[in-house]
Order: structure tokens, then C-alpha cells, then sequence
């Protein structure tokens, strides 16, 4: 297996600057693709995308290509393809493959490689605020309390609330793997952006080209949410604004924390959706995978691991996780979202009586 | 209505007429004046008139003189187009601003000096009365604001200026009494403007401790007493919130503060039962906490209470609005008559509202009928307690209390 230190930078960061220049250097237009002696990086640009779909976060971020050249020329052709493609999952995806795939490249850089590395990304390529510098263990890096408080303030983890670290003259303590979990996010960002330009910018394909956006649209997974089945069951308005607020986040494809995730199944399971269902809810995901999906609903079912069946959080653990909406101003004092729900679930329900009633009456009254 | 009577309302707005007419210049402008918002509450009404524009300084200071404010405001935040209804206006960022008003504090003075007024008898009541027992008229509650409400408000700037300087590194601070109850906090440094809702609500939850966690603080309190042994224990000499921590555990203990702050009864009882371990404490405490000597239960109360005496009590909501307005330095405040004084950091120990915001003339007196006042000392004077009778005062004086609704310019013959 390959390891970080044999492989060269711009073959395991290929957004870097020296990367794109060696691509370009060569000159090649988009038409060259139909050359065949380019049909390797072609061919490795498809296998990118379709590993993307396939795997993951848990793609092998040391699988790639033998000839340095292909693989960095195939992370802006993949960009192309993924662009051309179209769908919005994928973009996510991909973005969300790669940037993972670079987390664990850093992670396994020897220190001091590790540290150039961090500051040449974070520092010159994303022009953060960042510094290296002697600091009480853990902690190997500041960065600037504005820089910090953009990139952290949506996490949930009570870890990376400003509140919770340590804060010194405007510049806040990070370890290592933070400061790389915060890099993590810029960088995904910067695939996205660069796949929306690409969709901007590139209009006609070459054959080999379009032929490559087909076989990735058929590697697309089909997806298709239960949403009827769901309504069926669980009657989302009666849902309380939190739970609405994540299943909306859900189903656009949006990555919420883990607690939320917790949240949202261990509800739904409790309103009396089936596992199935609440799976298919997260095949949304860009991050989605079947099988540990599928666990994790299961284990909260009280299927698996300690056998307990999980009940929803209360308010005050979702409020502690900061996902309570309005400082329940909307929900008139209840101390857990099931609460909620079986007091809002009565009125539509009665409510649904009532319609199907008085049409009725109305009728006769005016035959 | 604001005054008591229409007749003060137009006594207090001829006084302010003078007062702009002559030093509209002292008036503060703020930085970008053509990015920012406007707001004012005249004297006829009590309806703030938003969305106002001035594209330069002296478009503004005509626009004092001509219609003489009660209150006036502008907004912390940029604006492309200030003067367009909230969601055409194009937010392009703001100053980041903290309220202290010495009305939230639990200052033990206020059940003292605030009481009710009937505005038609001019009958006082205690703050518990929503009525006049005479007439049934709304009774109008009455705030006045002592030594000791200005210092309890000090000590909060005190405590915020050291956590916006030592932790989170704000270069450019701007300071101003509010011309009443407290004082305004303006960090002008340029790249906070950016910053969201989601972002300064950190900043808010960091100083006033909002979601801290005892244990990344290296006190474990929810834990057994087991597992506290290779606590990683906060010291005085920490950076930020450990050392707050640390230093006010000793304060409370060596000082004796501590029953001060603990309000429910179950924590109350603790601290009696520990009585005898906390006076042994605070003997031997003035070199080194000896953490581990220090029973759960107390530990948990002591870093409750510390987490309550080093936050610094801020109007979160004005903080997190992106929003805002907030009063405009060096105008007068219409609750009070004195003016909204921008302060160096370096005066504000020794600033005096009652006397270095007093703006208007010592040396005009005014006959009126005050209701109740406590004794009070202003712009040097001495002045009793004064209880339904008609009196001749200065006129910053007599404009004070007829802004409190303490005092009324009619019916003083």
C-alpha cells in the first residue's frame, strides 16, 4: 500500500496550485479527450465519480492511479464529468469523496509534512488566518477568532463551541485534526465551486467525453423516498419545528450532526415509521451508505447492539445541542418533542374528521 | 404618554430644542454615516420613526435642530440602501455591540429607590400595585438609578472589556454611557463586520458562559468522586475562561461572596453543611486551591456560582441582532435629560453620570412639583429627599426628575 510520504503532494492534493499548473502546462482542451492514448485518464476520471457514488467517505484514500500525470489530470476531468452530469447528489458527493479522501491523505503525513502541508493550504491557498507555533499540548495551531467562528459556529459538538476552547488575544487553540475537520469544509466548498463553474463554462463534450457522463449516469443509485409512505404513518404536521427544521435539511440532501440524526430516527421510530422507511430518508445523504444506515436504525430500534429501544431526546438535551427552534416559543411547554407531537396529532386528527364531515353536511344541506 | 403631563413634555422639548440648537456639534458621527440607518422617538409620540438616511455629518445635525429628538438612534449595522424598507435594504455588515443596563442586574438597591405613580393624582405605590386605588388609573413605574446601579454596571464593562481585550483580542473599543442605567460597548474592529447571527451569538454564549462545559474546564463535576482523581484542574495562571474560573472559585470562598450568589434553598443547605470546610478553605486557599480536598457537591455549587460571578451580565438579544440600533454618542437621552456620553476607556473609573454627562445648565433654576426622590448627589450638590412638594432646582435636575416621571412642571403654584 501506497503511504503519504512516497506519493508526490501534487498527486494527493490536486486542487493545490502546482497541481493545476502541471495540468495546464500541457495544454490540453477538453477535445483532446477523444485522443486514445488520453483514454487513462479518462478512464480513471470515470472510476473517481463511480467510486464517489459507490464508497464514499469510505473510499481508500490510497487507491489511485500508477502514473502520477493521470491522476492529477483526472481530478479536473472528473470535475468536468460530474458537472456535465448534473445532479445535484452527485456534486455533493464527489465533493464530499474528496475531501474526505484528503482529510485521511493529512492525517497521514509525518508531522512536520503535515504541518507545511496545513499551512500551505490553509494558510496561502485559503488565505485563512492561521499560525503555527508553541503552544500547551495538544494544541499545535491558532487561528482567528473570525476565521474560527465562520468555519466552527454550525457545528453542534459542545467541543467546538467558542465557550468550550481556548481562547487567547483573539486567537483560538486548535489540534492538528481540527484545524484539518475545519480546512475540511473550505475544501469542499472549493470542489463545489469549482464543479458549478464547470457547469458554467464547459457547453459542448467531446464523444469519449459524453460517453463517460453516460456511464456515470448509469452508475447513479436510484433514489426514490418513501415520502407517501411516511405520511401514512407519522403525520409530519404534527411534527414539532425541530424535527420539521432536520427533516427538511434531510431530504434536500443537507448533512446534519449526529445527534439530529439520532433525533430524527429515534422520533419517527416512535410515531411508527418503519425502519425501511426511515433508511430511505437518508439515502438523500451525500454521505449515505446502506448498510450503516440501516445499523444505526436498527441499533436506536432497540434491534441491535444493547437492545434498548431509544426514546426520542427531551427538549432540554435538543436545546443543549442547540437544534431547539425559537427557544420552544412554539410549542407551548412540553418537555419532549413526542409530547408535542401526540397533543398536535389529536387536533389534526380531529381536524380531519371534521373536514370529512362537513362537506357532507354542506351537500345535503344544499341539495 | 412618556412625561406626566403634556405641559412637561413640551418643557423638556424646548430645553432639548436650546440644547441642540447651541451644541449640535458636540453630537458623535458615526463611522460610514451614509451606510447606516436612522431612528428617532419624537416628543408627540411614542412610535420610533425608522429608516431614516443622512449621506453626510451635517444633513444630520440639521435634522436635530429641526426636529429635536426625544431619543435618536442609528444602526450598528451597513447598509447599500439605509433608507429602504428592512428586506431591500442589503445588509454589508456591522459593528458588534453589547448593552449593559443596570436594569438586568440584581442590584439590591432597586426594590429601594423604583417605586409607582399615578400620573393623575400623582399618589405613590409600591412596585406590586397595577392601579390607582383612588382614581383606577394604569399606574407608571418609576426607575431611578443610584450609585450604587451605576457602579454594579461598571463592574459589568469591567468584566466584558476583559473578555472582548485578553480573550478574544478587539483592537478598536468604543465605550458610552447610555444616559440612564448603563453603558454601551462598540467593537468597530473592520473584520468582525462580516460576522452573522450564528457568529456573534458565540461571542455572546463565550462571555456569558452559556453552554460551558465544567469538564473541558478540567472540573468534572458531573462525575463520581472516583473518577475526578486525574482531573486536569484549572489554574489561576490558566488563559480565559479556566483562570476565571479559578480565580472566582478563590474570591468567593476567601471572600465570603458566596451565600451572595446562591439563591435555591437545596444549594443553600450544602453550603451550610460544608460551612466549616469553606472557613478552613479560606484559610489556607490564599496560596493554592487544594482541589482535590474539595467534596462533589460543594465543588459543583462553588463552580456554578463562579461560572455566575465571572460572566458578565449583556443584553444577549442586542448583541445577536444583526439589526440594531442603539443610541447615537453624545445626544441627550430622553429618560434622563443627560447626554449619551462616549467615555475613554481610562475615564471610565472615575466617570460620574450625574456629573460628567450633565450637559445642561447648573445655573438656571426651575420650580417644580416633585413626587418622591431619594437623596441623590448631582454635578456636585447635595440633595435631600424631597416628598410632594414644589421646589426650585437646576434645570438638569428638574429636567431629570420630569423625565423619571418624579416630577412635574405643572401644578406648582
Amino acid at each position: 500500500m501506497a503511504t503519504a510520504s512516497s506519493i508526490p503532494v501534487k498527486v494527493k492534493y490536486p486542487f493545490l496550485p502546482e497541481a493545476r499548473e502541471e495540468y495546464r502546462s500541457r495544454g490540453f482542451t477538453l477535445k483532446d479527450f477523444d485522443d486514445p492514448s488520453l483514454k487513462p485518464i479518462v478512464d480513471r476520471a470515470v472510476e473517481r465519480v463511480i467510486n464517489a457514488i459507490k464508497f464514499g467517505e469510505n473510499l481508500d484514500p490510497w487507491k489511485i492511479s500508477e502514473d502520477d500525470f493521470t491522476e492529477i489530470a483526472s481530478f479536473p476531468l472528473a470535475v468536468v464529468l460530474v458537472a456535465k452530469v448534473g445532479d445535484n447528489f452527485l456534486k455533493k458527493r464527489f465533493a464530499l469523496t474528496e475531501v474526505s479522501m484528503i482529510q485521511k491523505r493529512l492525517m497521514n503525513e509525518r508531522e512536520e509534512d503535515r504541518v507545511k502541508l496545513i499551512l500551505e493550504i490553509a494558510k496561502n491557498f485559503f488565505k485563512m488566518d492561521v499560525e503555527y507555533g508553541e503552544l500547551p499540548p495538544p494544541y499545535t495551531f491558532t487561528i482567528g477568532l473570525v476565521d474560527y467562528l465562520k468555519l466552527a459556529s454550525k457545528f453542534n459538538d459542545p467541543a467546538w463551541k467558542l465557550v468550550n476552547r481556548i481562547v487567547v488575544k483573539g486567537r483560538v487553540y486548535v489540534e492538528d485534526r481540527e484545524l484539518i475537520r475545519l480546512i475540511r469544509d473550505k475544501l469542499e466548498e472549493h470542489v463545489i465551486k469549482n464543479i458549478e463553474e464547470a457547469e458554467k463554462e464547459v457547453t459542448v463534450l467531446p464523444k469519449t467525453l459524453e460517453e463517460a457522463v453516460r456511464i456515470i449516469k448509469n452508475n447513479l443509485p436510484e433514489r426514490k423516498i418513501e415520502e407517501e409512505s411516511i405520511q401514512m404513518v407519522s403525520r409530519p404536521e404534527a411534527w414539532p419545528p425541530c424535527i420539521k427544521t432536520i427533516y427538511a435539511k434531510l431530504v434536500s440532501g443537507e448533512s446534519v450532526s449526529h445527534f439530529a440524526n439520532f433525533m430524527m430516527a429515534s422520533f419517527l421510530l416512535n410515531t411508527g415509521v418503519s425502519i425501511e422507511d426511515i433508511v430511505s430518508i437518508y439515502s438523500q445523504r451525500s454521505d449515505f451508505n446502506v448498510r450503516i444506515a440501516r445499523y444505526q436504525v436498527e441499533h436506536i430500534a432497540g434491534m441491535r447492539g444493547s437492545r434498548t429501544k431509544y426514546i426520542t431526546p427531551s427538549c432540554s438535551k435538543i436545546r443543549t445541542n442547540g437544534l431547539c427552534i425559537e427557544n420552544g416559543r412554539l410549542c407551548g411547554n412540553v418537555k419532549n418533542p413526542m409530547t408535542y407531537y401526540k397533543r398536535r396529532l389529536r387536533e389534526v386528527i380531529k381536524s380531519d374528521k371534521d373536514k370529512d364531515e362537513f362537506p357532507g353536511k354542506r351537500r345535503e344541506a344544499s341539495s | 404618554m412618556v412625561f406626566l403631563t403634556q405641559k412637561d413634555a413640551k418643557f423638556v422639548e424646548a430645553v432639548f430644542r436650546e440644547y441642540y440648537n447651541k451644541n449640535v456639534d458636540k453630537v458623535y458621527t458615526p463611522e460610514k454615516i451614509d451606510e447606516r440607518e436612522f431612528g428617532y422617538f419624537p416628543f408627540s409620540e411614542k412610535i420610533m420613526v425608522r429608516h431614516l438616511y443622512f449621506d453626510t455629518e451635517e444633513k444630520l445635525k440639521d435634522f436635530l435642530k429641526k426636529v429635536v429628538p426625544l431619543h435618536v438612534y442609528h444602526s450598528a449595522a451597513f447598509y447599500r440602501y439605509p433608507s429602504a424598507p428592512m428586506e431591500e435594504k442589503e445588509w454589508l455588515g456591522a459593528d458588534l455591540i453589547f448593552d449593559i443596563d443596570a436594569d438586568h442586574l440584581r442590584t439590591r438597591c432597586r426594590r429601594e429607590h423604583d417605586f409607582k405613580i399615578c400620573p393623575e393624582c400623582l399618589d405613590v405605590y409600591g412596585r406590586e400595585y397595577e392601579r390607582c386605588i383612588k382614581c383606577n388609573s394604569q399606574l407608571i413605574e418609576v426607575e431611578w438609578v443610584c450609585e450604587l446601579c451605576h457602579e454594579a454596571a461598571k463592574e459589568e464593562v469591567y468584566k466584558l472589556l476583559d473578555f472582548l481585550e485578553t480573550d478574544l483580542g478587539f483592537q478598536k473599543i468604543k465605550i458610552s454611557f447610555s444616559g440612564n442605567r448603563g453603558y454601551h460597548v462598540v467593537v468597530t474592529d473592520e473584520n468582525i463586520r462580516e460576522l452573522g447571527q450564528l457568529e456573534r451569538k458565540e461571542i455572546v454564549d463565550y462571555i456569558t458562559g452559556t453552554g460551558i462545559l465544567f469538564e473541558y474546564l478540567g472540573l468534572n463535576i458531573e462525575s463520581k468522586k472516583k473518577m475526578r482523581i486525574t482531573r486536569n484542574w484549572p489554574e489561576v495562571t490558566d488563559p480565559g475562561w479556566r483562570s476565571r474560573i479559578a480565580k472566582s472559585i478563590v474570591k468567593l470562598v476567601i471572600g465570603g461572596e458566596l451565600e451572595e450568589i446562591i439563591e435555591l434553598p437545596g444549594e443553600k443547605k450544602i453550603i451550610e453543611k460544608y460551612s466549616d470546610i469553606l472557613r478552613e478553605f479560606s484559610e489556607k486557599w490564599s496560596e493554592e486551591i487544594v482541589w482535590d480536598s474539595i467534596p462533589t457537591p460543594l465543588l459543583k455549587i462553588l463552580g456554578k456560582a463562579a461560572l455566575e460571578y465571572s460572566s458578565a451580565k449583556i443584553d444577549v438579544v442586542v448583541t445577536s441582532d444583526i439589526h440594531r440600533l442603539i443610541r447615537l454618542g453624545n445626544t441627550l437621552n430622553g429618560k434622563s435629560g443627560l447626554i449619551a456620553k462616549i467615555i475613554d476607556i481610562d475615564e471610565l473609573e472615575i466617570f460620574d453620570p450625574f456629573y460628567d454627562a450633565v450637559a445642561l445648565p447648573m445655573d438656571r433654576e426651575v420650580k417644580i412639583r416633585v413626587v418622591k426622590t431619594p437623596r441623590f448627589k448631582f454635578s456636585g450638590i447635595e440633595f435631600p429627599e424631597y416628598r410632594n412638594e414644589v421646589v426650585k432646582l437646576p434645570l438638569p435636575v428638574a429636567v431629570l426628575l420630569i423625565s423619571k416621571n418624579m416630577a412635574t412642571i405643572s401644578n406648582v403654584s
